[in-house]
Formats: C-alpha cells, structure tokens, sequence
C-alpha cells in the first residue's frame, strides 16, 4: 500500500530532474497536467522538457514493474528464488530481434527499410525485440513441454538451452559486421539497455503488457503459494496445475517481452526486486505480485533519478547502473540470507 | 454411501517400468483398507491414481460411478483428500495457513474465506490434536506433529475419502499408533473412508478392516486381517524369513531370521 502512493510522487521527482538541469516541483506539476490535457501548457522548450522527462519516467517504472513482476511469477513457478525472467528466453529472443532490426535499418538484407526515416528506429527495433521475445518463449514452451505436458526442470533445460543457441547466433553476426563501426556500435549500446528518447508510444507498450500481466495474478497467486509443496501435492489440493503454469509462461514473458522491447536489456531487477520484497517477510504470492511490481518500479525509478543527479550530463544508461548496482546487491543478499540460514 | 473404484487401471512409466499393470480396487466410506506390498509393487502410484493426481494409461477411476476424469480439479479434491508422504518442501508458514490449504477447492476465488472455511479448519485442528501448534511455523514441527498436521490439512479439505501414503514411515512406535489411532477414529465416529498404504503389517493388522496384498504392479490378494495375514499368502510375495504369530488375538508378522539360517 505504501509503495502505491510513495511511486506516483517518485515518478514526479523524476520528472523534476533531467541531464539538461532541474525544475520545480510546481512547474514540473503544471507541466505534467498540461501534458494531460489540463491548464496551460509551461513556457517554450520548458514544456517539452517536463514531458520528455515524464515519458522516460513513466517508461522507467513500467519497466521496472514489468521486471520484477515477471522475476516473481517466474520465481515462484520454478520454485527456485534465482530464476529470472530471462530464463524462458525472453532477453535473449528480445536481442535477436532487436539485432535484426538494427541490421535492416543499417541496410543489411532486403533494402526494405533503408528509404525509411532513420528515426523511426525507436519504434522499429523494439517491434522486432517484442517479436523476438515472444518467439524466443513460444521455442522455449513448445520443445520444453513435449506432448502438451509441461514439466517444469524440461522448461528449465529448454530455456538454457535455446539462449545458449541464440546467444550463438548473435556472437555470429557481432563477429560478422564488427567492421561495421556504426552498426556494431547500435548493438552493443542496445544491450546496455536505453531510457533515452522514450515517447508516450513507448510508456504505454510497456504498462499495457504490465496491465495485462498484472490481471493474471489473482488467477495465479494463490496457487503458485501452494505449488511450492510440489506439483503433485498442489493437484491433490485441486490446483489445476497446467492451466497455472500456462498462465504464468504467459504473463511472465508478457511483462518481460514488454519491458526488453522498450528499453533493451536491463539485467537483475527480475532478480532482485522479488528477494528484496521476501526479506520483509512477504512469502504469500497475493502479496509478493503486486509488491514486486510496485517495488520494481519504484527501484528502478529511484536508482534512474539519483544517478542523473549524482552524474549530470555524463549520466550512464541503465542497463550499466543495474550491472553495476545489481550484482553487488545481489551478492549482499545472498550473504544475509545465508547467514539467516546458518543461524537457524 | 459413497464408492471409490478402480476398474482395470494400468500405469506405465516412461522408463517401461510397468508401475500398475490391471488393478481393480474398491473402497466404501466407513472402512480402512490398508494395502501392503513390497518396496516397488506399486501402491503410492495407486494412490496417485486413485486420488487423481496422475490418470492412468488404461482403465478408469470412478467417484460414485462419476469417472474421475470428468471432474474438475477442485471438484476432484472435494471428493479426495491426499495424505501424501512428504512435502517437497517445506513452506514458511503457520500451522494455521499451512491447514488453510485444504480449504482451495472450497474457496470462491472473489469472495474470499467465510466462516464456513475458518470453522473447517478449526475443525481440523482438533480433530487431527494439533490445535495447540496452529501459531507454530510448520518448519518447526518434529515428525510426528507433522504427520499429524498433513491429516489435518486433508480434513480441512472435508472429502468422504481419505487416501494416505505411509503415514508412519519416519516415526517411532508411540507417533506410529498415535497416527493409526486418529486414522481410525475418522472411520468409525466420522465415517470417512481410509486407505492407507504402509508397510507396517502389525499397524494395518490392528486398525483395518480390510488388507490389500499388491505385488509387481498387481493385487495379489484381498481380504480381512485373518484370511491375509498367513504365511501361505505372505510368503510368495515377501519371501520366507518370516514368523507369523498372535498377540491378543491379532496376527503379528515379524521378519524372522530362523536357526538353520544363522548356522549357514
């Protein structure tokens, strides 16, 4: 609850500072209600500067939610506190397509998309990292549950397995166009994941997978907390354990696709967001969704705005601070936990 | 009164094990049927067919002639509770909330627990004498509480038939008794149906009214206590190191290292 009225106020204090300097709260206020349609719009470039940051704020929670959110479903259906949603092949199908989309923007493959306006890049590439996603996870499913039965350390294996090829593949073509200074440049700052330039398009890409992932959740978090006895013992106490685990697949790579398309890779806010949530003794699935999602976001958020105050305009992408604040945190999580078990 | 039944079910793994090859099997409510077998016959895959857990490759399961199949999941465990061995694992929860989880099939997803749910689980408690743990973490408990509180989870479901799968397997002599004692209990004032596999000969010939011998996948033999407690019918199934005799009237089977074998 308190994560709900402490992310909208995040959200607008992100909105207060940008790399070009900060605002008021006031007029950041103004321009917010004017970006909705309400009262007058700010003075000048002033205006586009509060909604530019709005959309990146917006797109930066969202993303974060759809992280953790998917971190906690994936968690909670492999049993296993250090899935993460990448393990059913959504990063690494998201790559693919956004590697490809960089490619035929570049000219590579059928000039399609050569005589096209450059800018559209920022819709092109997450297209084809959605699409990427999504058939990286149908793979995944559809060679780990032979025969409609889907077990769930198959999906596991199935899931490593297919982003070991992927992986692969995309060595293969950063090999391949290395010479290509422009293009292999767009790749690899694609997979340090960016929130420049996020439009209203962008915002609502990512909080309409995230709303529609978020739905599944009371049909999922009740079971998933008596799934962790085992599968068997779930159905003994009439869980209908497949439709669960298909519903689960479904809105986990959802909220994951969703978020990689928008913003590239952002690694470890899966991960962390859903152990930081069960440190505070939240263990039922009814609670632990909706934290984690709020949670995600704020996090996200919070550690975006912080470090565009600490560093100004030489502000790092995202996907480099999670790296660098993600493994750490991490890492100091599992040395509490372990002592919390060594104790007991 | 109510009917579990199995018709001809058969089971293969998929490593070709045949697990259950053309088992039949009755139970009625107001009766405990232990069945017995050595390691490998096949008797919890029985009960995860029995109980719908796993569906068979052949033959069928019937709940009061309605096949198994055609219930839904929550439907199913309305009419079947499982008492299974152990958990995967174990989760970190009260006593209380573990209990609670036999109340999901009952449970409206929107509406929410009632009192109908909150009493069931009382209910539980008590019956199965674990309302004195209800606060305690589940991880805390010792073996015999834990047992206990299995049963009670399965109460709280408030199925007609029970199916329990070596619910003494970890305990001493005393915890063994007690866990038989509750089982029969549910029977005789409560008029569930129970059936228990277990390997313990001397529990099953002491509480239940019915044995079921099964061996590599088939029953062998059915019948009371006295007519399936023989060494004629045990020794084709556990081999003949064992010695049958009575105690207050009741068959004892012990395995029985004879004279000529310790000269050998």
């Amino acid at each position: 609850m308190v994560l709900a009225l402490v992310l909208p106020v995040a959200i607008l204090w992100s909105a207060t500072v940008g790399v070009t300097g900060s605002l008021g709260w006031g007029d950041t206020w103004r321009g917010v209600l004017a970006a909705c349609g309400w009262g007058e719009p700010l003075n000048g470039t002033r205006q586009t500067i509060v909604e530019l940051r709005l959309w990146r704020a917006l797109t930066t929670a969202g993303v974060g939610g759809a992280l953790a959110l998917s971190g906690a479903y994936v968690q909670g259906l492999f049993r296993n506190g250090l899935a993460a949603p990448s393990i059913l092949g959504v990063t690494s199908g998201a790559s693919l397509g956004a590697v490809i989309a960089i490619l035929l923007l570049a000219g590579y493959g059928p000039s399609l998309l050569l005589t096209e306006d450059l800018g559209r890049a920022t819709y092109v590439i997450p297209l084809f990292g959605a699409v990427g996603a999504i058939g990286a996870v149908s793979i995944v499913v559809a060679l780990g549950s032979p025969g409609g039965r889907v077990s769930v350390p198959t999906l596991l294996l199935t899931g490593i397995a297919v982003n070991t090829c992927i992986g692969g593949v995309l060595s293969l073509i950063s090999w391949l166009v290395l010479a290509d200074w422009d293009v292999s440049r767009s790749i690899l700052s694609w997979t340090f994941g960016t929130l420049d330039d996020r439009t209203a398009a962008h915002a609502l890409t990512v909080w309409g997978g995230l709303a529609i992932a978020a739905a599944a959740a009371p049909f999922v978090a009740w079971e998933l907390d008596l799934v962790q006895t085992g599968e068997r013992d779930a159905r003994a106490l009439g869980v209908a354990t497949t439709r669960v685990r298909v519903i689960v697949v479904i809105a986990s790579s959802l909220a994951a696709a969703s978020a990689v398309a928008v913003a590239g890779q952002i690694a470890f806010v899966g991960l962390v967001v859903p152990h930081m949530v069960r440190l505070t003794g939240t263990t039922s699935h009814r609670r632990l969704l909706p934290a984690s999602l709020l949670g995600g976001a704020l996090f996200l958020v919070l550690l975006d705005t912080v470090q565009v105050l600490a560093l100004g305009a030489a502000a790092l992408q995202p996907g480099v601070v999670m790296s660098l604040v993600g493994g750490p945190l991490f890492l100091l999580l599992l040395l509490r936990q372990r002592q919390q078990l060594e104790e007991a | 009164m109510t009917t579990l039944t199995a018709h001809d079910v058969a089971l293969t793994y998929r490593n070709g094990v045949d697990a259950l090859r053309s088992v039949s099997i009755e139970l009625h409510d107001h009766e405990l049927v232990a069945v017995v077998g050595p390691n490998g016959a096949g008797k919890s895959t029985l009960i995860d067919v029995l109980g719908g857990v796993r569906a068979p490759d052949a033959g069928r399961v019937e709940f009061d002639g309605v096949s198994l199949v055609s219930l839904s999941a929550k439907a199913r465990a309305r009419s079947l509770a499982h008492v299974p061995q152990n958990l995967d694992s174990i989760p970190a929860v009260s006593v209380e909330r573990f209990v609670f989880a036999g109340r999901y099939a009952h449970v409206s997803r929107w509406r929410g627990a009632t009192d109908i749910d909150r009493e069931a689980v009382v209910a539980a408690l008590a019956a199965a004498d674990v309302t004195h743990l209800a606060a305690r973490q589940l991880s805390e408990l010792s073996g015999g509480q834990r047992q206990r509180v299995l049963i009670a989870r399965a109460l709280a479901q408030q199925a007609p038939m029970l199916l329990v799968d070596e619910p003494t397997a970890a305990l001493d002599p005393r915890h063994q008794l007690a866990v038989f004692e509750l089982l029969s209990t549910l029977v005789l004032e409560r008029g569930r149906g129970v059936l228990v596999v277990t390997h313990d000969l001397n529990l099953a010939a002491q509480f239940a009214q019915r044995i079921v011998l099964m061996d590599d996948g088939t029953i062998v033999g059915s019948g009371s206590v006295d007519e399936m407690l023989r060494l004629e019918v045990l020794e084709p199934v556990y081999g003949p190191r064992l010695h049958v005799g009575r105690v207050d009237g009741v068959p004892v089977v012990l395995p029985w290292r004879s004279l000529e074998d310790s000269h050998e």
